[in-house]
């Protein structure tokens, strides 16, 4: 029977978003969410926003539904509408069983009382195997809150054939913002070309018809943004999980990305990237990037879009004078703490299974992404060196990477923050006079 | 005669009325309740009393959104009533492909705002769209802080359009066609005839597509969602757009409660002031 207080949650949910219904997601995916205890039992409900990974999980919870007599239903809701959808769903106390969780938003759902404690619900061997630096972003009032899943790094995707012609090595790309000049900008200037053949800074150089650029300076949080305020020694955030990026060093190297693509010349406009997050990824895809810093995610789409058309590499992220300093981005499944008690046996072990190898096995062999369980890693390795492509430059960059995103309103400082970075960008604002902007803004939305 | 039991009409009311206490006064209530709270949907909730109003005033996003929502308003609602008049007083004439044509105009109204805005913002692309390319240019409709509203607005009147002409091209067929002619007997240009005749004449139709308009002006989000966001610099922060990114990228449901009940109340005075304004100038009878 539904409970008063879950009857009073789910009508206060439903006014309170009343006048925006209309703006805010509908329906689900691929079936029904919430618990299954409605449902006689023995089933769970798992959550997960990439269906490119839906067939991996599928057959993961072959071997699970097996061995364990749980059914798991898989419910796919699109990135665009998970973040939305799930505090709706939690807020009526239709949440999922285990669904998968970011770093941006675990904070506040840990800070609800909405997540399992890992270390209270699973046991076994395998959690010493676990992606280290995933643990580490996960774990929080001496608690681990997810299982590691899926994680990613960031390195230097180029083409050979392009870097071949100009006799460069893309191992030994660096940026210094201290300096007029560095191997980083220098690359871009020879890779960078108009329809004439020119390049930047030669006589007649044309920035409106360039056909090909040298590197993506873009707006990218984790690909760029993150990695390249980390390689120059500047901090994103302080101890007290507020913003700090607005520091000497942290607008040096905002000016510098600005400037590689106002001033420099070497970058794609930010008008254009600013509105499609995806744009750098294609242009490399089509000959039209040499170099493209990005992560694991960005492997199937180039490699099915690229065929034959030209060789390309993946070299290590490009180093600053504080060293290259990758993000590690890691997803998590979390079990709801708030599920009917019937179903927390059914939570645990599932989440038992989803952190051990043979949980994992799939997410490697059929090439999603990085498994978090280590002792499964070289599945992934292996699936990419089929394809002719060496990915463990990954594996070293997750060694030693930059802090991420802490706090339990990550998500919505960085949406404050955003709008003022494009402007910075787009060489509207100067980083001197946007970054104090954009931190101010990022830190009232986290209060 | 005895006089029908009151209970038979309230009986005949009772699915409207349900449909309305639930889905419309409910949730307005609701909202203003909410509004009263510090919640994040998967938290407790903090009852904060008129502090999510008192946030909103002094931080400028309201006020700058309603500045936003009347700008829009103020570009998109004439133009398109004007255009739309335009169309329709050319439409209405039965000239040879006018049907055609008149199916043509109403597709954009036809297809989902949001599918809209994805194409637009596709032919607004500053170096690869289909509008620089065509007008030989490179103008960043979008991210430009002075161009993105008018670009918004321009998508809104263009789907618009279509579907404000069909009502005045109905107004126009009820228009007799002997006052016309009385009006030409007397020597009335046709500037005269539009000014004189025909713009009073449509003052029912074009009462009911103002208060629709204004009304839909202040709830548009779909489209602005997908052109730009809200952005640039907030430029184009519509009250529907603020609504949303408090609930969804703040959490601040309150907050966003809050906006949604001063949504309400805007628009009930001016829904009011519209049917004052207007009912003293309306003629229903033609007759």
């Amino acid at each position: 029977m539904i409970s008063r207080r879950r009857m009073i949650s789910a009508l206060a949910a439903t006014g309170a978003v009343g006048a925006a219904a209309a703006c805010s997601p509908s329906g689900s995916g691929d079936s029904g969410s919430g618990s299954g205890s409605g449902k006689g039992g023995k089933s769970l409900t798992f959550r997960l926003w990439d269906d490119t990974a839906k067939a991996a999980y599928e057959k993961s919870f072959e071997a699970f539904e097996k061995d364990s007599g749980w059914k798991v239903s898989i419910d796919v809701v699109a990135w665009d509408d998970y973040w939305t959808k799930l505090p709706l769903d939690v807020a009526s106390g239709d949440a999922p069983d285990v669904y998968l969780m970011n770093s941006a938003n675990y904070v506040q759902f840990q800070e609800a009382g909405n997540l399992v404690a890992i270390d209270d619900a699973v046991d076994g061997a395998d959690k010493d195997q676990w992606q280290k630096a995933v643990v580490d972003l996960y774990t929080r009032d001496g608690k681990l809150w997810g299982v590691p899943q899926l994680w990613d790094s960031i390195a230097l995707f180029y083409n050979k054939e392009l870097l071949d012609a100009e006799k460069i090595d893309p191992a030994d790309l660096s940026f210094d913002p201290s300096k007029d000049s560095d191997p980083l900008r220098e690359a871009g200037k020879a890779l960078t070309v108009d329809k004439e053949d020119r390049h930047p800074g030669d006589k007649g150089f044309d920035a409106d018809s360039r056909s090909r650029f040298g590197f993506n300076s873009s707006c990218d949080r984790q690909a760029i943004i993150g990695p390249f305020l980390a390689s120059n020694g500047a901090d994103w955030e302080n101890d007290k999980d507020q913003y700090a990026f607005a520091s000497k060093e942290g607008i040096a190297t905002f000016q510098y990305l600005a400037d590689l693509v106002n001033k420099d010349q070497i970058a794609p406009d930010a008008a254009d990237t600013n509105e499609n997050g995806d744009l750098c990824r294609d242009m490399f895809a089509q000959g039209k990037l040499a170099l493209f810093q990005s992560g694991p995610y960005s492997l199937s789409a180039i490699d099915e879009a690229v065929g034959d058309s030209f060789e390309w590499g993946i070299a290590p992220m490009v180093a600053g004078p504080a060293g290259a300093k990758s993000l590690v981005h890691g997803v998590v499944a979390v079990g709801n703490a708030k599920a009917d008690d019937d179903q927390q046996e059914g939570i645990a072990k599932l989440l038992t299974w989803l952190g051990s190898a043979d949980g994992q096995r799939p997410f490697g062999e059929m090439g999603v992404s990085f498994p978090g369980n280590s002792d499964v890693q070289d599945t992934f390795v292996n699936y990419w060196k089929d394809k002719g492509q060496d990915v463990s430059v990954f594996i070293d960059a997750a060694k030693d990477p930059a802090p991420a995103d802490t706090g339990a309103k990550a998500n919505a400082g960085l949406t404050a923050a955003m709008p003022v970075f494009q402007e910075i960008f787009i060489g509207r604002k100067s980083a001197k006079d946007g970054l104090p902007e954009a931190q101010k803004a990022g830190n009232e939305a986290m209060k | 005669m005895r006089p029908r039991s009151p209970v038979v009409g309230y009986l005949l009311l009772a699915p409207s009325l349900i449909g309305v206490t639930a889905f419309l006064l409910l949730p307005v209530l609701l909202a203003f309740v909410v509004s009263l709270f510090r919640w994040d949907l998967i938290g407790t909730r903090e009852f904060v009393g008129l502090a999510n109003y008192a946030d909103l005033l002094s931080g400028g996003a309201l006020l700058n959104s309603l500045v936003v929502t009347v700008l829009f308003t103020v570009i998109a609602v004439p133009v398109t009533l004007a255009l739309g008049l335009v169309l329709a007083t050319q439409l209405v004439r039965a000239v040879p492909g006018s049907s055609l044509v008149r199916v043509i105009v109403v597709i954009p109204w036809v297809c989902a705002p949001l599918a809209l805005g994805v194409v637009w913002k596709w032919i607004f692309q500053p170096s690869t769209g289909a509008l620089n390319a065509l007008l030989g240019v490179r103008v960043e409709w979008l991210t430009s802080p002075m161009l993105a509203l008018p670009a918004v607005a321009f998508v809104a009147i263009w789907q618009q359009v279509g579907y404000v002409s069909l009502f005045f091209q109905a107004g126009l067929a009820r228009i007799p066609e002997s006052i016309y002619e009385a009006a030409r007997i007397d020597g009335a240009s046709p500037l005269q005839q539009l000014r004189f005749m025909t713009i009073p004449l449509l003052r029912p139709t074009t009462f009911f597509l103002g208060v629709t308009q204004v009304v839909a002006s202040f709830q548009v989000f779909d489209m602005v969602y997908a052109l730009t966001g809200g952005g640039p610099e907030h430029r184009t922060e519509v009250i529907a757009s603020l609504i949303y990114n408090q609930a969804f990228d703040s959490f601040a449901v309150g907050k966003a409660s809050a906006v949604a009940v001063v949504l309400f109340l805007l628009l009930v005075v001016i829904t009011v002031a519209q049917q004052r304004y207007f009912g003293r100038r309306i003629t229903y009878d033609l007759s």
